[in-house]
């Protein structure tokens, strides 16, 4: 037997002997995500992830191997290592875990430990954290300290340690945090205190963050009102000086991130030296109709730029999107966005401006079938001017999808970037295979982006968790 | 996986061992606010799920793993979709995602009334709704 079906019949066998004979619950998941490029080579990245639970105790490990990484993730990720492990035991009002944990304070400004493989982050912190809430969650105190992780292992002289306690009488809540870094050339401390409350459908958030060292600071301000046919949310934030040098904090954009191929042809990265900006977000349906309008606006601080000279545009962004159910088997949804965006963050005065529109619709053959198809248009005079796209996807209930898109620059480059695949799944078990021509661009994820540099190839990902 | 601190849609916490009743089975679906898959599949559920409580009674747990910035246009999105009936909560750091092995979304997980795993299916074509509460009709 082959050393990959061994493995294949130790993840079906373990968990099910290990339930049957009371021994606790292990679950797992691998994820491998691989690509042979067009001259050649080979790249993957591979996870494994285990997870053994017996009543209040839990460990478990997340294994990672890299022979070469894929094109737009650190090269020195490459080889094998085990980045994760861990063991925790939680109480009824207490849990400590000792090994690598994630963590959040607030909103994730002044910490946020986290993993997002699209990105290729993965942050953990390798050390201890202790938590205690009392009953019905009125107090709660979280303690931790630790090295973060740096690539398949753990970033040498560095270290963080600190705390969050929050207060929640009834649906007020008041959280302050602090911390303590070393990022091997000193330490520095930072703090944040953050305040909700929620009535009725209004609800409010405010968090004041502060890294004296740096002279950093960090304001937002979130608003949500929300009626049974129409809600709005406005998000306002000011950031000066939050760059972290040991990548533990969180800043994303708070621009729409767009999912339409070419709305996210140039997305907005938060600059982190200093800027002020805000996201407007209406909501509304009417019958079938559903409607979605969304503004974005960000300057850059005058203490960010070269000249001083004051506030300036980095980016805006005002799009609508109309969506029309016309029965059961069809859908269809009309989309525009109105960009401009300055590529140097305000630093010079030019920027560049486009107009996306979008016709999307999906309809629902009888029985099991689906076809999707989205045509796109990409209006600008500047930079790579014109573009257009489409996509057409057919898919069944079975679990099988087959897909083409198109996405061709016919306004400057005549470049055409194709893809071409089909995918597989049945229940914990995904399989997708494609070929294509991808353009270099930023890949975003929860408003965090990474730079992915342009290339030919076929892509295998497998993904199964029992 | 049981005590992993969850927010609730009212600024509250929970863990997801509070959605085991003994009563009901219930389904577990990942979403986020620009998954356009996970909204279909939402609406989908939405359109059908009174007359199917008629039928099967079971309950729609919908846990959003956005990061905090899309919090508050989250709680705007399932007020205004006319999601009724549906139970949300939020995985703001992940930590749910992570202990149920979701690497994209949507994923959705049904549990029987004692919190046993029985179906799980990733991705979403118009359809698959039906599939599920087939799987739901199935549970005693």
């Amino acid at each position: 037997m082959s050393f990959r079906k061994c493995i294949s019949l130790l993840l079906v066998l373990l968990p099910t002997l290990a339930a049957a004979q009371g021994w606790g619950h292990l679950s797992g998941g691998v994820e491998s995500n691989s690509i042979v490029y067009r001259d050649g080579t080979f790249r993957s990245n591979n996870y494994l992830k285990l997870d053994y639970v017996k009543g209040r105790f839990s460990a478990g490990i997340q294994a990672e191997y890299y022979p070469e990484p894929l094109l737009g993730y650190d090269l020195n990720l490459k080889g094998i290592g085990l980045p994760g492990k861990y063991i925790a035991w939680t109480d009824t009002l207490w849990s400590i875990t000792a090994g690598d944990f994630y963590e959040q304070f607030g909103t994730g400004i002044l910490l946020r430990s986290w993993e997002d493989r699209n990105l290729g982050t993965n942050n953990s912190i390798g050390g201890g954290r202790v938590t205690f809430h009392t009953r019905n969650d009125v107090f709660s105190l979280k303690v931790l300290g630790g090295v973060p992780r740096k690539y398949l292992w753990y970033a040498p002289d560095q270290w963080l340690s600190g705390g969050e306690a929050s207060l929640r009488l009834g649906s007020f809540l008041l959280e302050g945090a602090g911390l303590v870094k070393n990022d091997g050339h000193g330490t520095s401390v930072s703090y944040s205190v953050l305040s909700s409350y929620s009535i009725g459908g209004f609800s409010a958030r405010a968090e004041w963050v502060g890294a004296p060292k740096q002279k950093g600071n960090a304001q937002t301000l979130e608003l949500a009102y929300a009626q049974k046919s129409i809600s709005t949310s406005l998000t306002v934030r000011r950031l000066q000086n939050m760059l972290d040098p040991m990548g533990m904090n969180y800043l994303p954009s708070l621009c729409q991130e767009h999912s339409y191929m070419l709305a996210s042809l140039n997305p907005y990265t938060t600059f982190a030296d200093g800027e002020l900006g805000g996201s407007l977000d209406v909501f509304y349906r009417l019958k079938s109709w559903k409607f979605h309008v969304n503004g974005s606006y960000i300057w850059a601080l005058p203490s960010a730029l070269k000249d001083h000279e004051t506030l300036r545009m980095a980016y805006r962004d005002l799009n609508v999107q109309v969506e029309k159910r016309w029965n059961r088997s069809l859908k269809t949804v009309a989309f525009m966005s109105i960009q401009e965006n300055s590529p140097t963050h305000g630093q010079r005065k030019a920027t560049n401006a486009q107009n996306v529109f979008v016709l999307d619709g999906v309809y629902k053959f009888k029985g099991k079938l689906s076809l999707r198809a989205q045509l796109q248009y990409l209006y600008s005079q500047e930079l790579t001017r014109d573009w257009m796209a489409g996509s057409l996807e057919l898919s069944s209930t079975d679990g099988w999808s087959v897909h083409v898109q198109d996405m061709y620059n016919h306004g400057s480059s005549k470049e055409h970037y194709y893809e071409a695949g089909a995918s597989w799944s049945y229940k914990g078990f995904k399989v997708a295979l494609s070929y294509g021509h991808q353009r270099a661009g930023m890949v975003c994820s929860g408003g965090v982006c990474r730079w992915q540099p342009e290339y030919t190839g076929g892509m295998l990902r497998l993904n199964y968790h029992f | 996986m049981s005590q992993v601190p969850l927010q609730t849609l009212e600024g509250g916490t929970e863990t997801p061992a509070s959605w085991i009743d003994g009563k009901t089975p219930y389904v577990v679906s990942f979403w986020f606010v620009t998954c356009k898959y996970c909204l279909e599949e939402m609406d989908a559920i939405s359109e059908v799920f009174e007359e199917w409580q008629a039928e099967k009674p079971f309950r729609f747990i919908a846990v959003c793993n956005d990061d905090t910035r899309s919090l508050a246009k989250a709680k705007a999105l399932v007020r205004s979709r006319g999601w009724d009936g549906f139970h949300f909560s939020f995985d703001v750091n992940k930590e749910l995602t992570r202990a149920m092995k979701v690497t994209s979304c949507p994923h959705l997980f049904l549990f029987d009334k004692n919190g046993k795993l029985v179906y799980t299916h990733q991705g979403y074509s118009p359809g698959d709704e039906d599939v599920l509460f087939q799987k739901i009709k199935e549970l005693r």
